[in-house]
């Protein structure tokens, strides 16, 4: 099959679209927040994500319009756990993650145990990604985006030394607010890619393959999108032409540039020596 | 009469039940050399703190440049250098440019081609520019505290506050940077506070000592200090004795 019959298909299209602006995303915000030490706050929103979706089911309406507010809110709780009450970040998000999962089975419970449709969100299904999940994906990538670049020293400088930003005149805490609220709608938005089981993957896979080789923040980000983006699109195409789970495929693709990246430094560093 | 710069009026400061700071009063003028001593855990880096506007004081208040500081919007007047380098993880993709051209956010200024421009001036005059493409981790110590350095001044600030600079400088280094702090005070007039455990060190370069113990034991001229009855109660007359024998 050629690329021209590829891109006919309709469903491809807008999941390429989608995937590619989505893994873009991931790849920019993975960046800061593993830097920040907040890794799993993937895993802890996706967690969330299944209960909300749990919930969306339980009240028959569309998981979207559930699952944002309730992960935004999820997110800001994680943020107030650790500047206010003095709770360690990896131990927020583990509280935060823990009732999302429980209250995901307690409602699927409710709702006569789990469906079809709930499956499909815990493994994702980029390819069934409809024509509003598509502009979703394009407003809130053009809102991240326009962040990053419009506050990207101050991006920089809240994730190397806060202290320095806050000293500087940064408002490290609006920006921190920004930062969660914008995290959490990606993460909603990738359960449609990779599934729920798999979202955090695309936020940290991409940024420690770019913290292999990086010199800068500059290019990390710049190597972080570019690995995630072609991570996506060859992962759909494997997909499509080996009839392989999207969400799996580009995952595993991913992993395997963090590992191709590793061994080049592992070279590189051999070579210094 | 020289303007005020930093006015700290009963400041208090507490940790938990803990005070760190009691009744701080003093007021630094445009153009002073201030050393700030005391011993560890004395409130030195708190105060420091303070000045910047991080901290919420209990009581009492810290204006800069005649503004409240916590409140204080333009910050572009202000350089800190933080007391360790060791703060950031050194595996942090970051090249030595990025973190310079970070002293120039609060001018707007980071990432343009003028804040370049400076970026390049202060590694030439930090004698760094060998390593402007190089990750900061891969830095020995010495290089990385003249990076940090070198983003404290990069704004040309009227009030530089520095942390224990000298630390991880090697001897050369260190007077080098003196020099240059120097200068910067007496030519153009650079209000410069500095943390240090060299009691008797500061006095070749401050003109003015502010000695902490969680409460002011001492503010004013070195030569003062030398003098002040109360001081050699404080300190002992032959520790007193010692440190302004260091001085002169």
């Amino acid at each position: 099959m050629d690329v021209l019959e590829f891109l006919s298909y309709g469903f491809i299209r807008r999941a390429l679209i989608a995937g590619s602006l989505i893994s873009v995303i991931c790849a920019v915000l993975g960046v800061i927040l593993v830097l920040r030490r907040l890794s799993l706050i993937g895993d802890g929103l996706s967690h969330v994500t299944f209960g909300s979706v749990a919930l969306a089911m339980v009240l028959n309406v569309y998981p979207l319009a559930v699952s944002i507010p309730v992960v935004v809110v999820s997110s800001l709780g994680i943020l107030k756990m650790t500047e206010r009450a003095g709770i360690y970040g990896d131990a927020a998000i583990g509280v935060v993650s823990s009732v999302g999962i429980a209250c995901g089975i307690l409602l699927a419970s409710i709702a006569g145990g789990f469906n079809v449709d709930l499956f499909s969100y815990l493994f994702g299904n980029i390819l069934s990604i409809s024509t509003a999940e598509v502009i979703t994906a394009v407003v809130v990538s053009c809102a991240v985006l326009a962040m990053v670049f419009l506050h990207f020293e101050e991006m920089f400088s809240i994730t190397f030394d806060e202290e320095f930003a806050r000293a500087s005149g940064i408002p490290v805490d609006r920006l921190n607010i920004v930062i969660m609220v914008l995290t959490a709608v990606t993460v909603v938005l990738a359960m449609k890619v990779v599934g729920i089981m798999l979202t955090s993957a695309l936020l940290v896979l991409p940024a420690v393959t770019a913290f292999q080789n990086a010199r800068g923040f500059r290019s990390a980000m710049l190597t972080a999108v570019i690995a995630s983006l072609v991570s996506l699109v060859s992962g759909v195409a494997l997909s499509f032409s080996l009839d392989l789970p999207a969400g799996a495929s580009i995952v595993v693709i991913n992993v395997v540039f963090f590992g191709f990246a590793f061994m080049v430094r592992r070279i590189a560093e051999g070579r210094a020596r | 009469m020289s303007a005020t710069i930093v006015e700290s009026r009963n400041l208090f400061i507490k940790f938990g039940s803990l005070p760190v700071l009691s009744d701080v009063c003093f007021c630094i003028q445009h153009g002073d050399y201030v050393g700030l001593v005391g011993p560890n855990g004395s409130g030195k880096s708190t105060l420091i703190k303070c000045i910047l506007g991080l901290f919420k004081p209990e009581r009492g208040s810290v204006t800069l440049f005649g503004n409240d500081a916590l409140l204080m919007q333009n910050r572009e007047k202000i350089g800190y250098l933080p007391q360790r380098i060791d703060f950031f993880d050194p595996r942090f993709p970051s090249t030595v440019a990025e973190i310079i051209s970070q002293g120039l956010i609060a001018s707007k200024r980071a990432g343009k081609d003028i804040g370049r421009r400076q970026t390049d001036s202060m590694l030439e005059l930090l004698e760094i520019t060998g390593i402007r493409n190089r990750r900061i981790g891969d830095l020995s110590g010495g290089q990385q505290q003249r990076v940090f350095i070198a983003r404290a001044l990069v704004n040309e600030p009227d009030l530089l506050m520095l942390d224990e600079p000298g630390s991880a400088l090697d001897p050369e280094t260190r007077d080098n940077f003196f020099s240059l702090l120097r200068a910067l005070n007496e030519k153009k007039k650079v209000t410069i506070i500095m943390v240090t455990h060299d009691i008797g060190g500061i006095g070749e370069h401050a003109s003015k000592l502010l000695y902490l113990d969680k409460r002011v034991i001492f503010f004013g001229g070195f030569d003062e200090f030398c003098r002040s009855e109360n001081m050699a109660q404080f300190f002992g007359a032959a520790s007193q004795h010692i440190i302004c024998h260091e001085h002169h």
